[in-house]
Order: structure tokens, then C-alpha cells, then sequence
């Protein structure tokens, strides 16, 4: 886990931007990340919308079906224009990242994804397991991210956070189990 | 007859899973805070993807195998143990959610002594809140601080509460032949990994001690 604090919020966003223009799809990763691990220890709701942005451009970046698509240019354009409105007014990050830009991304992936679903839906899964493998309850990761219940149950399945994990062995734990459910 | 609080996820495991049909077999009352049943019902009928599990699981609360009890001085309690669970480390972490925190409610209100969950924060915070602060430390960095005094109070108001999962179940409902119909050969084992594959906090290992355990 990396987590590294940022200062503010319009370097968060410039770096973005920059991450953005240049294709630098790790960056793009790495600042949705360290977003959403500072989210998870302050509840900033802005860092969430910023993660999930962040992931679904990296997300983006890295299948040639949408970078190669007609509007590619244009829809790059809207982004950074976006981008560079949030960097003035920070505050406006909700309406312009989380509604404008959310709305622009779900437009171009149901034209050129390939699945059911948007990118931005698949962000929330992503990043609400991820706040579950920092320590929040499942049911706070999906209140912080906004992911389908269901979903990030199926997802946080199939990864290996429950692992890495204390628990007091099964002899115990069966034991009780069947005590009261034999009315012992 | 044995009250059992049950939280969202393994309601929802045992859904996924087609186990759900094990409850009413069990010789316990299976009982659900409001806000569960908002988000095992209610919520998900409203998505394509969910909508029959989300039938499923309502058909299990209006045939009685899941029993809702909707309590204002559950959710006044639930307020009570959120604020604690979330003042549990520095900066203030939202570990706990209202739904977990209504059915840890629950439990006080009904003199209950077993929580079902399967996710693994709200079992830590019940068993061991200082291994979960331990826990949070370690994935964070120590970036968030425990508050020992905090985690005293937790592990003392939550002493007497005991913990199963979806897989404690299923297990004793294998040990018991509740799944003759399905065949005998590996249906431990594929029990139990449709389980953790669902979300049920269950390690390998766990599994594998279970295997040995009771086939």
C-alpha cells in the first residue's frame, strides 16, 4: 500500500492533468490510489470523485479501442477543460469530476467499451475493495466509493485481502456453531 | 431456540451461493435490523444485474426464515456504538457502517449473543478490537492511531458476543446431510469456496482445516 499524503488539492489535480496529457497511465493509477487511501483516513469526499476519475482515464489510456476511437481527440479535450476548471476552483471538483466528466466518461464508454457497465462503475468496485484492505467495513467501502453491494462482494472474492487475516481458528469457531444450533 | 443477528453479507453469500434454502432448516431464529433489510432487498431490486437475488432473499424475510425487526431504540443505539467504532482511531476513521452498527444494536436490544457476518472489520472490531487496530495500523502505516482506551471499551462492551459466518453454517449443515440431494463427493469444499468467492471472509487455509475437520 502506498499511502502518501498530498498537500492540496489543486496539486492533486495538476498532477493529474499532467499525467493526463503525457499518457502516463501509472501516474494515473498512482494518484487514483494515493487518493483514495487519504479518502479512507478523512472521509473527503472530493478525493473519492478524484480517485475514481483517475481510475477510469487510466483505465482508458490503456485499451487502444478507445484511445484509436473517433472523438478520441475531442473527448481528450473535454477532460484537460474540465481538469483545468477544478484547478481554479477546487471546490467545484463534485459538479464538474464527479457529474460533468462522470457523465462524458459513461457517453464514450457506451460507445466504444466492450462491456456492460461503465468504467466509472468498475472504478467503485476497484477502490471500495481497496478502502476494504485498508480496514474499513465493507459497508463503509461501498458507502465512501458509491459501488454496487453485490458487485464488490463477488470482487473482494476473488482477491486475497481475507488472506492476510487474524481469526481465532475454525475447531473454535465450529464448536460454537454447532452448540447452539443443537441447543447445547 | 438460538437468536442469530444477521448482517447483509453473508445473507447475501448464501444467496449467491444457492444456500439461502439451509435457514429454515436450522434450529435457529434468523433476524435482520431495518437498514439490512434496505440493503439485501430493497436496494438491489432496483439493479437488472441483482434483482433475483434480491427476490430471493425477500421471499426468505416473507416466508419467515429471516425475521425483520424494525426498532427505534435500535437505531438510537446504533448511533451510540457508530460514534464509538469511528472514535476508535486517530484521525477518525469511518470503520463502521449504520447497517453493522444497527445489527450490533440488535444483538444488545434482543439479548442475542451471535452475530452471522462475513466481512472482517465487523467481526475484528467484536473478537479483538485491538487486532483489528493492529490490523488498520499495519495497512496504513500508522497513519491512523489507535485509541487503546477506546478499544478497551469495544472489546469489553462486546464481550459476550460470538461470531459465525455463511460457512460455519454450511458446514454444519454438510455435517448434518442438508445437502444429500446435491451428492456427497467434494460438496464441502465447493460449499465453502462458492462462499469465500462470494465474499465470505474464509482463508484458504481455514478451508482446508475445515476439509480435514469434517470430511
Amino acid at each position: 500500500m502506498i499511502l502518501t499524503y498530498y498537500v492540496s488539492m489543486k496539486k492533486i489535480l495538476e498532477d493529474l492533468k499532467k499525467a493526463f496529457i503525457k499518457g502516463n497511465t501509472k501516474q494515473l493509477k498512482r494518484i487514483s490510489n494515493n487518493s483514495l487511501d487519504q479518502s479512507v483516513l478523512n472521509g473527503n469526499k472530493k478525493l473519492v470523485t478524484i480517485s475514481l476519475v483517475s481510475y477510469a482515464l487510466y483505465k482508458m489510456l490503456t485499451k487502444s479501442h478507445y484511445r484509436h476511437a473517433e472523438g478520441w481527440q475531442q473527448f481528450s479535450k473535454v477532460v484537460i477543460d474540465h481538469l483545468e476548471r477544478c484547478i481554479q476552483n477546487p471546490e467545484s471538483i463534485e459538479e464538474i469530476l464527479g457529474e460533468k466528466l462522470v457523465k462524458d466518461l459513461a457517453q464514450m464508454d457506451e460507445q466504444h467499451g466492450r462491456f456492460l457497465g461503465d468504467l466509472i462503475d468498475k472504478a467503485k468496485v476497484k477502490q471500495a475493495s481497496r478502502a476494504y484492505s485498508l480496514g474499513l467495513s465493507l459497508s463503509s467501502a461501498i458507502e465512501l466509493t458509491g459501488a454496487e453491494r453485490f458487485k464488490v462482494y463477488s470482487y473482494v472474492g476473488i482477491t486475497k485481502i481475507h488472506e492476510d487475516l487474524p481469526s481465532k481458528g475454525i475447531a473454535e469457531r465450529y464448536k460454537y456453531t454447532e452448540s447452539i444450533l443443537e441447543g447445547k | 431456540m438460538e437468536t442469530i443477528v444477521c448482517d447483509a453479507s453473508p445473507l447475501i453469500s448464501l444467496a449467491e451461493t444457492g444456500l439461502l434454502n439451509i435457514l429454515p432448516k436450522l434450529n435457529a431464529k434468523f433476524v435482520i435490523p431495518k437498514g439490512v433489510e434496505v440493503e439485501i432487498v430493497h436496494k438491489p431490486l432496483k439493479v437488472n444485474q441483482f434483482q433475483l437475488n434480491a427476490l430471493r432473499l425477500n421471499k426468505a424475510i416473507l416466508d419467515g426464515s429471516i425475521t425483520t425487526i424494525d426498532d427505534n431504540k435500535v437505531k438510537q443505539n446504533a448511533q451510540d456504538i457508530l460514534d464509538e467504532a469511528n472514535s476508535l482511531f486517530q484521525p477518525r476513521m469511518h470503520i463502521l457502517h449504520r447497517g453493522e452498527a444497527e445489527c450490533l444494536a440488535l444483538l444488545e436490544q434482543t439479548n442475542s449473543r451471535t452475530l452471522l457476518v462475513d466481512e472482517r472489520t465487523t467481526r475484528l472490531l467484536v473478537e479483538d478490537p485491538h487486532a483489528l487496530g493492529e490490523f488498520i495500523q499495519r495497512r496504513t502505516h500508522s497513519k491512523a492511531q489507535l485509541n487503546e482506551n477506546k478499544a478497551e471499551s469495544i472489546s469489553k462492551r462486546f464481550s459476550k458476543i460470538n461470531v459465525i459466518r455463511s460457512c460455519e453454517l454450511a458446514a454444519f449443515a454438510y455435517r448434518k446431510g442438508m445437502f444429500k440431494d446435491l451428492g456427497n463427493g467434494q460438496l464441502l469444499h465447493a460449499c465453502l469456496y462458492a462462499l469465500k468467492y462470494s465474499g465470505c471472509a474464509i482463508t484458504n487455509k481455514e478451508i482446508k482445516q475445515y476439509l480435514e475437520l469434517l470430511s
